[in-house]
C-alpha cells in the first residue's frame, strides 16, 4: 500500500516539476549570488584563510605561505579589488586572525604574529607566540587556527602523522595557544580536520574528514576535555594532565552512539555529512551572526566541502547538553575546492579555493569567490528540529497546505556509518521509518512530521520532493540530514 | 687471387645450394664467416672440431685451437622433452631438426637392430620423468610473438613472421611444437645454461611471464583436445558463488582449463569438471594459482582454496587418493581486471604436472592422445638402453644422471691425430658404428684441412681468439667489430628501439670496434656476466653468456683497443679560497652538463628523470661504464668513436664553447664533468632536469621559504639572497645548518601536488654546519658538548625580524639569553661569503663559561682566527677561538664575554 502510494505521488511530483520547468525553476544564483576575484596574475594564491582587517582590507593567507592583502573587497563589482602581498615565507598557512595591530598566523610549525613597523606594506616583525606542538616531515601535519574566542585564545587542531598514527606530540589534538603564548591541551581524538569557526554562542566547531574512526566528513564540536573519536594521538596524555585520564579505547566495528554511551569523554559527531552525497572533505567553517544580512539563516553555520566545491548549510540545535542537527546543500560553484570559508559582518561569505593534491569539482586551480545575498529569499527547509515522535520543518516562507500536509511529499530514510579503525564505512544499518502525519502549523511556515521508527545515532534523510510554497515553487534544495545521535524526550 | 675469389663464389653458391637440399649441420658463423681460403679453412675445421664434438671422443691431444663445445645436459629429459619427439630424433637426427649438430649414431646399422636400439634408447630416455604435452593461450601468444621478435631471438634464430626468408646463418630451432611442452620449454629460455651449459644459447634474463609468454608463442600449433567439461556462468561476485543452484549460460568441452569459454573479459565464472586417473594410491599434492577466485574439490572435498577479489595467488593443498579414478572440480570466477588460472599436481610417481592435461571428460579409461598404442615403459628396455647411452657414444657428450650417478661411457676412440683425414665420420656414406654427421662439402673439406694441420695449429692470437669468441658465440649477430659481422641486412628490420627518432643508434646494438678502450674491466665482466640494459630505448638485449664462456674477451678486448692518450686536468684553487676543494670542479660540471651549460641533460636522462628530448644513455651511468681516458677523447670527437652517432661534438676541434667556465680550457672544463659524473647516484641533479619546476630566484630582496629541507629538522627555514649564497636556519636546532651558492632552491616538490618530502637546495657547494644546540655553559673545556635536541635542552625559536633590505634576523632563547643571529651576505671575488652576526643580550644576569660551537670535524688551523673546516670551508672568527678535540672530531668553540648585558660575536663564512 505504501509503495502504491509512493508511486503515485512521484507521477503527480514529476507533472508538477515539469510544468514548473517550463517557467524554468530559480537557481542558487538567483538568490545568492556568486563573484569571482581575479587573482594576480603569475601568482597562485591557493586559499587556506581569510581575515578581514579594521582599516578596511581582507586578509588572505595561502598554501605556498604567503599573505596577501585585499583592498575593495567588498566592492559591488569584485574587479575593483586590488591585491598586493603583505608577508611571505609561511608553512601551509591555515588560519588567519587579527588583534592589536598584529595579524596572527597559524601555520605548520607554529602560531606567529606578524606586523608592519614602518608602513612600507610589507610586514616586517614576525614573533613566534608559540610552537609547543612536534612536526615529523610528513605532509599531513597541517595545523588549522580558529580566530580569537573570549579569552583571547585561538585553538588549533593538529592533524595526524597521515591518516591512523602520531608519531610526534599533540598530533591529533586541539590545543589553545593563550594570549601569553601558552599552549593548553584541550581535546583528543582528532583525525584530519579540513577548517576551524565558532557558533553563536562562541563554542568552537571543526570539519573532521573521512577515514579511520570517520565512517564519513562530518562537524564536530571541541567541548574542551572532549575526545573526538580517533584513539591515535592517545600517546601524549602522557605529556598533559590538562584534560584527565585517557579516555577507554573505543572498539573498532561499533557505532558512533554505541561508543558514545560506554566513554563519557567521547562527543559524537554534531553532524555527518553523508559521503558523496553532500559532499566528500568537508573544510572551512563560518556562523551567520550579520543580524540579517546574509538572509534567513541567522546564527546557522557553513561549512565548504573541497571536493565538491560547495558550501553547505548546518542548522542546529541543543539536546540532552550535545549539539546536533541537520545539514542541507546551500552553494555550488566555488571556483575550485572550497577551503577557508569566512562570513563578514556586512553579508559576505568569502570562499578560499585549492585542488593542488585534493582534485575539487570546480576546476579552477585555486580561486577566491565572494557569495553575497540580494534580499530574495529562497525556499528552504531553514530548520529541522528533532521531537520525540518526529521532526518539525520550518521554512522559509509560506508554505502550499496541500502539499506540505501530504505524508506523500516526503521520502525517509536512515543510516548510519562503521566506527572503525579502518578506512571510511559504506552507509550501514539502514531503516524506512514511516511517516504517518504531516500536520501544517498555524503560522503557514512549518510542518511536524510524526515518524514511527526514528533512529537514535542514525542520519535521517529527508527529501521533501513533494513540497511547494504558496507559489507552487520546489524547494530550493529538498534535501536535508539530521543526525539524530539524542532523540529528545 | 683471381682464381680464387671465383672459386669461393662457387664455393658459397654450392654451400648455398646444398642448405636448400640436404640437412647439414648448421653453424651461423661456418655459413657467415668461413669460406674457402686456404689460411681460414684450417681454422674453420678446427672450429668444427670443437662444435661438433669431435674431441668429445676423440679426446687426446686436443690442440688449443680447438673450443670444446658441451652438449645438453639429458637430466630429467624424459619430463622435458616429448617421447615421439626423442625416438623420432634419435632414429634419424637431421630429419628430425634439420641443421642440427646431432650426428646419427645408427645410420650404418641393419634397420632391424637400429630399430631395436633406438627403441630402447627412448624408453630409456623417456623413463627419467613424465612428459604432458600442454595447449598454448590466445593472450600469451600474441605477447610471445612481439617478444620473440623483439628481444634479441630472431638474431640468432630468424623471424618467424610470415614470409620470413629462411636463412643459412640461423641456428635452426626444428619442430619445436612436437618436442616440448609449455612448461618445459619456459624453465628453459628463463635459464638455458641449466641444460645447455655450452653457452651459444644466452641467456635474455627474461623474466617469467616473458619467457612464458615466448614459451607460448613457439608452441602455438600445440592444440591439446578438449577434454574438461565445463559450464559458464555470468555475475557480480565477490567470491565464488554456489554454481550448483544456478543455471550455466552455456556449457560443453574445453581443451584444458580455457577461460575464454565464458566469452567475457569481467564478471563471470567457470566450472571446470573432469577426471583424474590415479595409478598408484597414497599422498597427492595439488597447485592452484587464480585472478580472481578459485578453488579445487576432489570427489567432492575442497583441497585448495583461493577463493576472493585478488591478483594472482598460488595456494596448494593434499589430499590422500586411492588408485583409479577421481573426480576434479574447478570453480572460478572473475570480477576485472587480469584473469588467470593454472593448475598442477605432483604425487608418487608423478613428478609436478600440468592438471587439466592429465583430466578426461569421462570416467572411462584414459584414451591414447595420439593415434596409436598407449605407451608403456619396460622395464627390460630401460636397463638396454641405459647400456646403449654408454656405450654408443651419448654418454661421451651427454651428461645424464639416473638416481645422482652420471652415466660414464664406455665407448672410445682414436686419438685425433691418429685420425685419418678422410674416412670415419668423415664417410660419405654412414658407416655402421661410426656417428654419421651429414656433412656438407664444405664442412668436409675443411675438417679435412684441420685433421691434415694439426701439428700446425697453434694457441690463437687476441684477435684470432676474439674473432673465434665472437663467432662461436655469434656475438657478430648483433655486434660488428673491425668490420666484420654486425646485424645481417635480411634481419635488420627486426631490430628496433623505442624512439624512432633515435635512427639506428636507437635500435642496433653497438659496434664493438674499440670497446675495449672504451669500457673499463669492470663493466666489461659485468655485462658478460649479467647481461646490460644500459640501452633502454633499445628493444634486442644484451643477454648474458657467462663470463666463463667468453672469459677471452676479457683480456683480448683490452689487450687488443685500449689505448692511453689524455688525461685528467689538474685543478688549482685561488689562495683566497679553500685549495683542496673538489666540490668546486664538481659544481662546474655540474653546470655544464645541465641546461644553462651544454645541455647534455636534455638527451641523457639522470637517474629516474628523464631527459626532454630522446631518451639516451643515463648521466648516473657513464663513469661507471666508461673508461676516463676514452671519454676526454670520445667527448672531443664523437664521430671518430661512433660514426654516424647523434651525440653533438661539444668542443669542436678540441676548443671549448664555453669560455667563461674553467678559464676556457677544454682539458679543466672535461676533467670536471668527469669528475661530476664520477659521483654517479650520489651527484647532484644538474640543473634543467625533472618535471614541473618552480625554481625560487631572490632578484631583489631575500625569499624566505620555510618547509621540508634536506639536513634538517622539519622546521627548516631557507633564506635565498640575491647575492647568491643561501642559508638553511633550523628552527628547532636554533642553527644555520646548511650554506650553498648559485641556485637557490626549486619549490616544486611541495607546490606540486601535495608536498611529500625534503627537498635539497638546487645550488652548488652545499657546506653542512654543525647541528645541536649552538650555545653552552661549559664549566670546563673537559666538559663534552650537550647531546639533544636544542627545543629540549631549553632553547625557543622567538621568530625573525627584517631589516630595512628584508634581510632576517633569526630570533631565539636560552636560559634567560636573548640571541639575535643576523647573517649576512658577502660578495666577494668570485662568490659570496657570509658574515654572521650573533648579538645576545641578557636581562641582568650574565652567564658565565658561555660558548658558541661554531664547527665540528676536521679543522685546521691557518693563522691566528683562521681555520678550515673539512678542507671545503674557511672560518674567521675572532682570535680567542678554541679547538678541541671531540669524538674522534675537533670543536671550534668561541668563548662569549658579556658587557653591560650584551655580547657581540662575528664569524665569517668563506667557501
Amino acid at each position: 500500500m505504501r509503495v502504491f502510494l509512493t508511486i503515485c505521488l512521484l507521477t503527480i511530483s514529476t507533472s508538477l516539476l515539469s510544468a514548473q520547468e517550463d517557467q524554468q525553476l530559480p537557481t542558487e544564483q538567483d538568490y545568492y549570488p556568486l563573484a569571482p576575484f581575479t587573482l594576480p596574475e603569475g601568482e597562485v594564491l591557493e586559499i587556506g584563510a581569510i581575515q578581514p582587517i579594521p582599516d578596511g582590507r581582507l586578509a588572505v593567507g595561502t598554501r605556498r605561505g604567503e599573505i596577501w592583502m585585499v583592498e575593495n573587497a567588498w566592492a559591488d563589482d569584485v574587479s575593483q579589488a586590488k591585491l598586493t602581498r603583505f608577508a611571505h615565507g609561511f608553512h601551509e598557512i591555515l588560519g588567519l586572525a587579527w588583534k592589536d595591530g598584529w595579524l596572527y598566523v597559524t601555520h605548520r610549525p607554529d602560531v606567529s604574529r606578524i606586523r608592519d613597523t614602518n608602513d612600507d606594506g610589507v610586514a616586517d616583525e614576525f614573533e613566534v607566540i608559540n610552537d609547543g606542538w612536534g612536526i615529523s616531515g610528513d605532509y599531513h601535519e597541517y595545523a588549522f587556527g580558529s580566530k580569537f574566542d573570549n579569552e583571547g585564545n585561538i585553538w588549533v587542531t593538529l592533524c595526524l602523522t597521515g591518516s591512523f598514527s602520531s608519531k610526534v606530540p599533540y598530533r591529533g589534538w586541539c590545543v589553545r595557544v593563550t594570549p601569553d603564548g601558552k599552549m593548553i591541551p584541550t581535546c583528543s581524538g582528532i583525525r584530519s580536520p579540513g577548517g576551524m569557526g565558532f557558533n553563536h554562542k562562541r563554542d568552537v566547531f571543526y570539519t573532521d574528514n573521512q577515514g579511520p574512526w570517520n565512517g564519513t566528513c562530518s562537524l564536530k564540536w571541541l567541548r574542551p576535555g572532549s575526545f573526538q573519536g580517533h584513539p591515535g594521538g592517545f600517546e601524549w596524555f602522557k605529556l598533559t594532565d590538562a584534560i584527565g585520564d585517557k579516555p577507554q579505547e573505543p572498539e573498532s566495528g561499533s557505532r558512533i552512539m554505541v561508543e558514545a554511551k560506554k566513554i563519557p569523554e567521547y562527543e559524537p559527531p554534531v553532524i555527518l555529512f553523508p559521503y558523496k552525497k553532500m559532499g566528500q572533505s568537508a573544510s572551512g567553517i563560518a556562523c551567520d551572526t550579520t543580524d540579517g544580512n546574509f538572509g534567513p539563516f541567522k546564527n546557522q553555520m557553513f561549512v565548504g566541502d573541497q571536493t565538491f566545491s560547495t558550501i553547505m548549510r548546518c542548522y542546529l540545535e541543543e539536546i540532552q547538553g550535545h549539539y546536533q542537527g541537520a545539514c542541507f546543500p546551500f552553494r555550488e560553484g566555488i571556483g575550485s575546492g572550497s577551503l577557508a570559508v569566512e562570513m563578514t559582518d556586512s553579508g559576505a561569505l568569502f570562499v578560499g579555493g585549492t585542488n593542488r593534491g585534493w582534485g575539487s569539482r570546480g576546476n579552477k586551480p585555486f580561486s577566491l569567490d565572494r557569495i553575497t545575498w540580494n534580499g530574495k529569499t529562497p525556499f528552504e527547509i531553514l530548520e529541522m528540529k528533532a521531537r520525540p515522535d518526529g521532526f518539525e520543518l520550518v521554512f522559509t516562507q509560506e508554505v502550499d497546505p496541500a502539499t506540505v500536509g501530504n505524508i506523500a511529499s516526503y521520502k525517509l530514510q536512515t543510516y548510519t556509518y562503521i566506527f572503525q579503525s579502518s578506512y571510511g564505512s559504506p552507509e550501514v544499518d539502514h531503516t524506512f521509518p514511516e511517516i504517518t502525519s504531516a500536520e501544517v502549523g498555524a503560522d503557514g511556515k512549518s510542518v511536524v512530521l510524526k515518524i514511527d521508527g526514528l533512529q537514535e545515532g542514525h542520519v535521517h534523510e529527508l527529501i521533501a520532493e513533494g513540497v511547494r510554497n504558496k507559489d507552487g515553487l520546489p524547494l530550493l534544495h529538498q534535501e536535508a540530514y539530521y543526525t539524530l545521535n539524542y532523540i529528545p524526550q | 687471387m683471381r682464381n680464387f675469389f671465383s672459386l669461393a663464389f662457387v664455393f658459397c653458391a654450392v654451400s648455398g645450394l646444398s642448405t636448400a637440399f640436404a640437412a647439414h649441420p648448421q653453424l651461423p658463423a661456418f655459413e657467415r664467416f668461413y669460406d674457402a681460403d686456404d689460411a681460414k679453412a684450417v681454422d674453420a675445421g678446427l672450429y668444427l672440431l670443437g662444435e661438433l664434438s669431435c674431441v668429445k671422443c676423440h679426446q687426446s691431444d686436443k690442440p688449443a685451437a680447438i673450443t670444446e663445445r658441451s652438449a645438453p645436459i639429458l637430466d630429467d629429459v624424459g619430463s622435458r622433452i616429448d617421447r615421439e619427439h626423442i625416438q623420432k630424433f634419435i632414429a634419424d637426427p637431421q630429419a628430425a631438426k634439420p641443421g642440427t649438430l646431432m650426428p646419427n649414431l645408427f645410420a650404418g646399422l641393419d634397420p632391424a637392430v637400429k630399430q631395436k636400439q633406438v627403441t630402447a634408447l627412448t624408453h630409456f630416455l623417456t623413463s627419467t620423468g613424465t612428459f604432458q604435452p600442454t595447449p598454448a593461450s590466445g593472450p600469451f601468444v600474441n605477447n610471445g610473438r612481439r617478444l620473440f621478435h623483439q628481444v634479441g631471438c630472431v638474431a640468432c634464430h630468424g623471424s618467424q613472421k610470415e614470409g620470413a626468408p629462411s636463412l643459412a646463418t640461423s641456428v635452426p630451432l626444428g619442430n619445436l611444437d612436437t618436442k616440448y611442452s609449455i612448461a618445459a620449454l619456459s624453465d628453459f629460455l628463463r635459464d638455458p645454461h641449466q641444460h645447455r651449459p655450452s653457452g651459444r644459447m644466452p641467456n635474455l634474463n627474461l623474466k617469467n611471464e616473458e619467457a612464458r609468454d615466448i614459451a607460448h608463442y613457439l608452441l602455438r600449433e600445440v592444440v591439446a583436445p578438449a577434454n574438461i567439461l565445463y559450464q559458464a556462468f555470468e555475475g557480480n561476485w565477490e567470491t565464488l558463488p554456489d554454481f550448483n543452484s544456478m543455471t550455466p549460460k552455456s556449457s560443453g568441452k574445453s581443451a584444458g582449463f580455457d577461460l575464454t569459454v565464458a566469452g567475457k573479459t569481467n564478471n563471470f565464472g567457470v566450472r571446470f569438471l573432469g577426471y583424474l586417473h590415479i595409478k598408484q594410491a597414497g599422498m597427492y599434492n595439488f597447485f592452484l594459482g587464480s585472478d580472481d577466485g578459485s578453488w579445487l574439490l576432489i570427489d567432492g572435498e575442497k583441497i585448495v582454496d583461493v577463493d576472493g577479489i585478488h591478483p594472482h595467488q598460488n595456494k596448494n593443498g593434499s589430499v590422500e587418493l586411492s588408485a583409479g579414478v577421481h573426480e576434479v572440480i574447478v570453480d572460478y570466477f572473475q570480477g576485472g581486471g587480469e584473469w588467470t588460472i593454472s593448475a598442477s599436481y605432483e604425487g608418487p610417481g608423478v613428478k609436478r604436472t600440468d592438471l587439466a592435461a592429465a583430466l578426461t571428460p569421462t570416467r572411462e579409461k584414459l584414451t591414447p592422445q595420439k593415434e596409436g598404442e598407449v605407451f608403456v615403459l619396460d622395464p627390460r628396455l630401460v636397463a638396454e638402453g641405459r647400456k646403449l647411452f654408454a656405450s654408443v657414444g651419448c654418454a661421451n657428450c651427454h651428461d645424464l644422471k639416473v638416481d645422482n650417478q652420471k652415466i660414464a661411457s664406455t665407448f672410445a676412440a682414436k686419438k685425433l691425430s691418429e685420425l685419418k683425414p678422410s674416412g670415419g665420420c668423415q664417410a660419405v656414406a654412414p658407416m655402421k658404428g661410426v656417428p654419421y654427421f651429414s656433412l656438407n662439402d664444405a664442412q668436409s673439406t675443411v675438417i679435412e684441412a684441420a685433421l691434415k694441420n694439426l701439428d700446425s695449429a697453434e694457441g690463437p692470437t687476441d684477435e684470432q681468439a676474439v674473432f673465434r669468441t665472437m663467432a662461436t658465440f655469434n656475438c657478430y649477430a648483433c655486434h660488428e667489430r673491425n668490420n666484420v659481422g654486425g646485424v645481417e641486412r635480411e634481419r635488420e628490420a627486426e631490430f628496433v628501439g623505442t624512439i624512432p627518432e633515435m635512427g639506428d643508434e636507437g635500435r642496433i646494438p653497438p659496434s664493438l670496434t674499440g670497446v675495449g678502450d672504451k669500457l673499463n674491466d669492470q663493466w666489461l665482466q659485468h655485462i658478460l656476466n649479467n647481461g646490460a640494459n644500459d640501452r633502454p630505448y633499445m628493444l634486442t638485449r644484451m643477454p648474458k653468456f657467462g663470463s666463463n664462456h667468453v672469459k677471452t674477451l676479457l683480456s683480448a678486448f683490452p689487450d687488443l683497443d685500449r689505448k692511453t692518450l689524455a688525461a685528467r686536468a689538474k685543478f688549482e684553487q685561488p689562495e683566497y679560497r679553500v685549495k683542496a676543494a673538489e666540490y668546486r670542479v664538481k659544481a662546474e660540471g655540474r653546470g655544464m652538463v645541465g641546461d644553462k651549460g651544454l645541455s647534455c641533460m636534455k638527451c641523457h636522462p639522470f637517474g629516474n628523470k628523464q631527459s626532454t628530448g630522446i631518451q639516451a644513455l643515463n648521466l648516473q651511468t657513464m663513469a661507471k661504464r666508461l673508461r676516463e681516458d676514452w671519454f676526454y677523447r670520445y667527448m672531443i670527437n664523437p664521430q671518430e668513436y661512433r660514426r654516424g652517432t647523434r651525440m653533438p661534438a661539444a668542443w669542436p676541434n678540441g676548443r671549448t664553447i664555453l669560455p667563461k667556465v674553467l678559464e676556457g680550457d677544454t682539458n679543466k672544463q672535461l676533467s670536471a664533468i668527469w669528475l661530476y659524473l664520477a659521483d654517479g647516484e650520489k651527484a647532484a641533479v644538474p640543473l634543467g632536469v625533472g618535471g614541473q619546476s618552480i625554481v625560487l630566484v631572490p632578484e631583489k630582496t631575500p625569499i624566505i621559504y620555510r618547509n621540508f629541507i634536506t639536513d634538517l629538522s622539519p622546521r627548516g627555514i631557507a633564506v635565498g639572497y640575491p647575492e647568491e649564497a643561501h642559508l638553511a636556519f633550523d628552527a628547532e636546532e636554533m642553527v644555520m645548518r646548511t650554506i650553498w651558492h648559485g641556485a637557490f632552491i626549486d619549490a616544486a616538490k611541495h607546490w606540486v601536488g601535495r608536498g611529500p618530502g625534503n627537498q635539497t637546495p638546487l645550488g652548488d657547494h652545499l657546506v653542512k654546519l654543525p647541528t645541536g644546540q649552538p650555545f653552552a655553559v661549559l664549566e670546563s673545556l673537559d666538559v663534552s658538548w650537550p647531546g639533544g635536541k636544542a627545543r629540549d635542552n631549553g632553547y625557543s625559536f622567538r621568530g625573525y625580524e627584517l631589516n630595512a633590505d628584508l634581510r632576517p634576523t633569526f630570533l631565539y632563547s636560552f636560559q634567560g639569553v636573548m640571541v639575535a643571529d643576523y647573517p649576512a651576505p658577502v660578495p666577494s671575488e668570485g662568490d659570496t661569503n657570509f658574515l654572521r652576526t650573533l648579538t645576545l643580550t641578557t636581562d641582568g644576569k650574565e652567564p658565565e663559561n658561555l660558548y658558541l660551537r661554531v664547527a665540528v670535524g676536521d679543522l685546521e688551523k691557518r693563522e691566528a682566527g683562521v681555520y678550515v673546516l673539512d678542507q671545503i670551508l674557511k672560518l674567521r672568527v675572532p682570535d680567542d677561538a678554541i679547538t678541541r678535540p671531540a669524538n674522534g672530531k675537533q670543536e671550534l668553540l668561541l668563548p662569549v664575554t658579556f658587557t653591560d648585558n650584551k655580547a657581540e660575536l662575528k664569524i665569517e663564512y668563506v667557501w
